[in-house]
């Protein structure tokens, strides 16, 4: 049986991000429309105190949805 | 002419080393075959202070079979390539996801990461290496197995395999998590499979039950090291208790660590508080509700002055015990009476419970760590300085108090000397403590990266001259501590890596073994 693939942006971020953005380790990232290129950037390379994650973590796939989830406002889901 | 690589690794030629990527590609197709700059990119962060080149893979491999990993270590083999292996990769302050030496291939298994059983009635876990915490959590709370986890701080992205091959510890009573390892599967360097103690025994269906097996026992060898490659990992759960009461107890000098040690010993030995506890000072749980610009600025490390200042505004002692105890309401009760008793002999100690630390952001991350509860929250301390620069300084000591409050006295002194702060706390096991201090910098401020690179070889000189040894480091270290601990030990390693591995193709250069 295969392993442990994500649903969803919404998923990846309750179970990755959210433990940081919402519990003011990193800063706030949800409804400030931020550009999906962007988080790419950020979540492949990390950010100073950021550690980065890699396409074995977050595929590249799942990192597009992530990007979408992310970077549009929550009224739009 | 510019390679197409971003790195090579040592000794292999070009030519070789694209002859191993297209028999790497052969296995694994090319999307888990990992080469380009853009793709390495999350493999080279990492908080130590040294230039990312020293630590830059050449290629990345995504493997998900043992098959897989039996058919890499031959092509490893044939064209003597070296591979630096990762579960979950979030080695953070030892290194992260990048390798020993530069050059070296990543063998990620983040994605080999299937939960292959856990027993309700035996309460024991068997995962491969990519299984992280949250997953293991979630997969715990769906099936209501009743089972608790004892994991790092990192938590949901770390994972038991990882975590414990490099003898990372928890915070429940199952926190030393090697001596909770029952059972490994492991591939060699020739390609074959072993598993340790009862999994060795066809039909066997005691492998997660009993440790030793028979003969010589091999798990401890596969961990911090680099024998094999370990592809399967089992452990042992904690039944989840009938109530849990997590509490802290707080002191105002830094000189009660002798006072708090001295009390505790007795409790831990005896069971009496059965987890591993902590004892943090006010600068390791600061970072949770504090700015260091909000008291400090420009040069040198933070005054005793601003940190009492810190502990009065947000209810912290210089010292801060996060302890539990487990069980029955009844045996709670009883346990609660001795620890009180105690710890209020004196009338130095301030002790507060869930009552009246609730809503106290390090109490709230503290209670969930020693429950096995997910939380980041501790990631905080990379706020502390920013920047991006930590390393773990671990020394091991005795649980002794006077001996404790030496090491801090040390540990200040030489940190002070490169203007960087005192971030530490003890991790109590029952006779030892791991003496763990955050050395926290800017790693985008070129002198005191060079500050903090000097200040931690420092460290490891003064503690090792004094006869006190660290348990884990970071890759940039992983010789100096190897040398610390004497030329027979290191002499056996060696002895050991060249009958399992002779071409070298396994992590060489972890813990100091080539």
């Amino acid at each position: 049986s295969p392993g442990f693939a994500w649903k969803d942006g919404a998923e990846i971020y309750t179970k990755i991000c959210a433990y940081c953005h919402e519990a003011h380790v990193g800063p706030q990232i949800r409804n400030r429309e931020l550009p999906a290129a962007y988080i790419r950037a950020i979540v492949r390379n990390g950010n100073r105190a950021m550690p980065a994650f890699r396409p074995s973590e977050i595929d590249d796939e799942s990192l597009i949805k992530l990007a979408d989830f992310i970077s549009n406002k929550e009224a739009q889901h | 002419m510019a390679s197409q690589y971003i790195a090579l690794p040592k000794g292999v030629s070009e030519k070789n080393f694209d002859a191993a990527i297209r028999d790497f590609r052969k296995v694994l197709g090319d999307t888990s075959v990992l080469t380009n700059a853009e793709q390495l990119a999350p493999y080279i962060k990492t908080m130590m202070p040294v230039p990312d080149a020293d630590h830059t893979p050449s290629a990345a491999l995504l493997a998900t079979t043992v098959e897989q990993i039996q058919k890499i270590v031959a092509i490893c083999n044939q064209y003597k390539v070296p591979i630096w292996m990762i579960s979950t990769g979030k080695n953070l302050g030892y290194g992260s996801a990048a390798p020993a030496e530069r050059g070296q291939v990543v063998l990620d298994l983040k994605r080999m990461n299937r939960i292959l059983e856990v027993d309700k009635d035996l309460a024991f876990a068997l995962v491969e290496p990519g299984v992280t915490y949250q997953q293991l959590y979630d997969y715990i709370k769906e099936h209501k197995l009743g089972l608790w986890l004892s994991m790092p701080a990192p938590s949901a992205i770390a994972g038991p395999v990882g975590n414990t091959l490099d003898r990372g510890v928890g915070y429940t009573p199952y926190g030393e998590h090697f001596l909770f390892a029952c059972g490994m599967e492991v591939v060699l360097a020739n390609g074959e499979v072993l598993r340790t103690g009862m999994g060795s025994m066809p039909n066997s269906n005691t492998w997660q039950v009993f440790k030793w097996g028979y003969g010589p026992y091999l798990d401890g060898i596969f961990t911090q090291s680099n024998y094999g490659i370990v592809t399967k990992f089992g452990f042992w759960l904690m039944p989840e208790p009938p109530a849990f009461k997590p509490f802290v107890i707080q002191y105002q000098h830094e000189e009660d660590i002798v006072e708090i040690v001295e009390t505790i010993r007795p409790l831990r030995i005896s069971g009496v508080i059965p987890n591993a506890v902590v004892i943090a000072h006010a600068l390791y749980e600061a970072p949770v509700k504090a700015k260091r610009s909000d008291y400090v600025s420009g040069p040198g490390s933070i005054p005793d002055e601003a940190v009492y200042r810190i502990m009065k505004d947000h209810k912290l002692g210089i010292w801060n015990v996060y302890a539990a105890l487990y069980g029955t309401q009844e045996q709670i009760d009883v346990n609660w009476k001795i620890v009180t008793q105690a710890f209020g002999q004196s009338g130095k100690a301030k002790i507060l419970t869930e009552q009246e630390a609730a809503d106290d952001p390090a109490f709230a991350y503290r209670a969930k760590l020693m429950r096995g509860e997910m939380t980041l929250t501790e990631f905080s301390l990379y706020n502390w300085r920013g920047g991006g620069g930590s390393m773990w300084f671990a020394p091991v000591s005795q649980a002794r108090g006077s001996e404790t409050l030496k090491q801090m006295a040390l540990t200040k002194q030489i940190l002070a000397k490169y203007g960087l702060d005192y971030s530490g706390e003890f991790i109590v096991g029952m006779r030892d403590m791991h003496h763990i201090v955050d050395v926290l910098y800017d790693k985008t401020d070129p002198e005191q990266t060079k500050a903090a690179y000097q200040c931690f070889d420092e460290l490891l000189t003064e503690f090792s001259a004094r006869g006190y040894g660290t348990y884990r480091v970071n890759t940039a270290f992983m010789d100096k501590v190897a040398e610390t601990y004497g030329p027979v030990q290191r002499k056996v390693h060696k002895t050991l890596k060249k009958a399992l591995d002779p071409n070298g193709i396994i992590a060489p250069g972890k813990s100091g073994i080539r």
